[in-house]
């Protein structure tokens, strides 16, 4: 397994490295950043072999350092495209210039521009013991599931796998019963999204989840809120969550991008806490076993 | 290695369903039918005669011309508007009325454009009337008011902020006048020909009030009759199956509300168009809200049509200076509040749906503020 490490500054590199170390002790990092003039490339290559040491101290995980001039988000993305990487773990300010009007906004533009999957790390988080797993309306998505799972198994943490009942009856005769029940009576009234979930779970075991480390969470309202307040509620570190995709068949790919909602681009926005936005690489298969 | 491929191939199962496509045409329904097409015209001619009867009716009735002059404020007009939907059942009729009485200046301007917003509050009450009904026959309260309630929240809290900006704005736009002249002029004196020997004719046999009657009759049977002329949309069978993936993004949601309403001529027939791409009658909290604002920008049309049957310049700007005025509040709502304006409905909506005191007690309000507005 190939993981990338980068940030937006250089305290939140550091930050990403430890929470990297959290659950990948094997994996092959590289640590990427970057400089603006050649007096400044000194500074960064002496930042990146401190944290290259540290994590040899901590791990058995083979590091590389490479620093490159010029913005971090067009570093990264060609950098990503010399190597398949299977993850990249970004170190986000919390609140940066624009504070409260753009939060995460570099991290933002990384997660429109890659399509691997992206771990987003806050400079204060430090564990990595709950994981809430969001999905959606229609069947799991085996990619969040699997990630969620590997994750979960590589450092024991409980699963909460969440569902947001948005729906509102359109009809004046729709049934309403399944949109005001809770997971369990969901799941013995057998009604879809009850089947969701325990797809969700059968996953989750596959990768090695036991069955007491893992509870369903159903929620009723806006999907992007509920999941932001269930995080916040459940004090979860991580958010792990589908990201946009736009199945390659279709036409008018960007289009479709565009005119689509971006839920994940809304959860980290508003998150206060980790997101793993878990997308698919087009070119090649993942590898996050050695996890 | 077998896992890597493993994790790659689920992930394409999980990718969304193909749609299936109709390749007939481009065109959201499925086919012609001649039968239709007649009807809608039918209907255009029944809706024109509607007027005609509206207008020979109302200046004969002295009594309602005394009436409309003792209401002629724009308050008034806000609460005859809605107060005269209840009894039409409907917001186009009580809308294409009011450009009547206007057209024979029995109400100047402001109560006519007021008129016309009170019409459409009371239209969207109409859903949550018929909800009423489903809660009679033993339907539970929150399947079947719950869409009701939201669409008369979100058309209260566009259209009365809409209402004042709309009549700053009148007599300041003013659409070219010679646009609707060279329209209506070639196209309406043919049915002048036809149909003016008959309100001729009913007026010599029948008093004022009873044309009038008669035309506000023709009126309503006239739109209804324009909604069974419209295709038939079956939205899962055609190339917009995969509007349930559009309709996340609120200003998407809302030009697609905009888009069907235009096309359907009724913000229920558009809000029901819904209806197929959810197997159990349900939909997204995020989708409905960007929705019904569209429908409720567009669904000015019929009135539209009026002014032009009406061959009135200044109706049709009116209605024209509405549309522009409802769009406006629309989009600085999307643009700049929107998650805020969605909590704000939806909390309400819920917080009404939650008990059947709050909700009649709503009910109740809404049938006792047209009338205040009559009287203050």
């Amino acid at each position: 397994m190939h993981i990338l490490v980068t940030s937006d500054g250089e305290e939140t590199l550091s930050r990403a490295v430890d929470y990297t170390l959290l659950f990948a002790d094997q994996a092959a990092v590289t640590l990427l950043s970057t400089y603006e003039s050649d007096s400044d490339r000194q500074e960064v290559l002496d930042t990146l072999d401190h944290l290259a040491e540290k994590i040899n101290l901590i791990s058995e995980c083979p590091v590389q350092a490479k620093a490159a001039p010029g913005e971090i988000i067009p570093a990264l993305l060609h950098e990503i495209q010399s190597r398949d990487y299977d993850l990249l773990v970004f170190g986000s300010h919390l609140t940066p210039r624009l504070r409260k009007i753009r939060p995460k906004r570099t991290a933002r533009k990384v997660a429109k521009r890659v399509t691997i999957p992206l771990l987003v790390v806050l400079p204060q988080w430090e564990k990595l013991e709950k994981i809430l797993i969001c999905i959606g309306g229609t069947e799991p998505d085996g990619l969040v599931l699997r990630l969620s799972g590997r994750l979960a198994s590589a450092v024991n943490a409980h699963c909460t796998i969440l569902h947001v009942m948005s729906q509102i009856p359109l009809r004046a005769d729709a049934e309403q019963e399944d949109l005001q029940r809770d997971a369990q009576a969901l799941i013995e009234h057998e009604s879809k999204e009850g089947g969701y979930l325990e797809n969700a779970m059968d996953i989750l075991k596959e990768q090695g989840i036991e069955s007491e480390q893992c509870e369903f969470r159903v929620r009723h309202g806006l999907t992007v809120e509920e999941i932001i307040r269930e995080s916040k509620e459940g004090d979860f570190d991580l958010v792990v969550i589908g990201g946009l995709e736009v199945p390659p068949e279709k036409s008018w790919q960007e289009l479709r991008e565009l005119v689509q909602e971006d839920i994940a681009d809304q959860v980290l926005t508003e998150a206060n806490r980790p997101v793993l936005i878990a997308q698919n690489p087009k070119h090649y298969p993942l590898a996050w076993e050695d996890l | 290695m077998p896992e890597e491929n493993h994790l790659s191939e689920e992930h394409h199962q999980s990718s969304p369903k193909q749609s299936t496509r109709n390749l007939r045409g481009v065109l959201p329904f499925t086919r012609v039918r001649w039968k239709q097409l007649g009807l809608g015209l039918l209907s255009l001619v029944l809706f024109f005669t509607a007027l005609e009867l509206l207008k020979a009716g109302a200046r004969e009735m002295t009594a309602l011309t005394a009436l409309l002059t003792s209401l002629d404020n724009p308050l008034n007009g806000l609460g005859l508007g809605w107060l005269s939907s209840y009894l039409t059942l409907s917001g186009s009729p009580v809308a294409a009325i009011s450009l009547t009485l206007y057209d024979i200046q029995s109400i100047n301007q402001f109560t006519t454009f007021s008129m016309i917003v009170g019409s459409r509050l009371g239209g969207s009450l109409i859903v949550i009337f018929i909800g009423l009904l489903y809660v009679i026959q033993g339907h539970e309260r929150g399947t079947s008011l719950l869409t009701g309630v939201i669409s008369f929240l979100v058309t209260a809290v566009v259209y009365i902020p809409a209402a004042p900006l709309g009549l700053l704005l009148l007599g300041r736009i003013q659409v070219n006048p010679e646009l609707f002249d060279s329209w209506t002029t070639g196209n309406l004196s043919l049915i002048d020909h036809l149909f003016g020997p008959l309100t001729a004719f009913l007026l010599r046999y029948l008093p004022g009030w009873a044309v009038f009657g008669l035309g506000v009759g023709l009126t309503v049977y006239s739109l209804n009759l324009i909604d069974q002329a419209l295709p038939e949309f079956e939205l899962e069978d055609n190339v917009f199956g995969e509007v349930p993936d559009l309709l996340y993004r609120p200003m998407i949601s809302f030009l697609l509300g905009f888009a069907f309403t235009l096309l359907t001529m009724s913000v229920s027939i558009s809000l029901g168009l819904l209806v197929p791409l959810s197997v159990r009658g349900y939909i997204k909290r995020e989708n409905l809200l960007p929705y019904i604002m569209g429908c409720n920008v567009s669904t000015f049309i019929d009135t539209v049509i009026a002014g032009l049957l009406l061959r009135n310049a200044a109706a049709a700007n009116l209605v024209v200076v509405q549309i522009l005025s409802v769009l406006l509040v629309s989009l600085i709502i999307l643009l700049f509040f929107y998650r805020q304006f969605q909590n704000i409905i939806l909390d309400i909506a819920l917080w009404l749906n939650a008990r059947k005191i709050r909700l009649g007690g709503f009910l109740v309000l809404l049938i006792l503020f047209p009338v205040l507005m009559i009287l203050g």
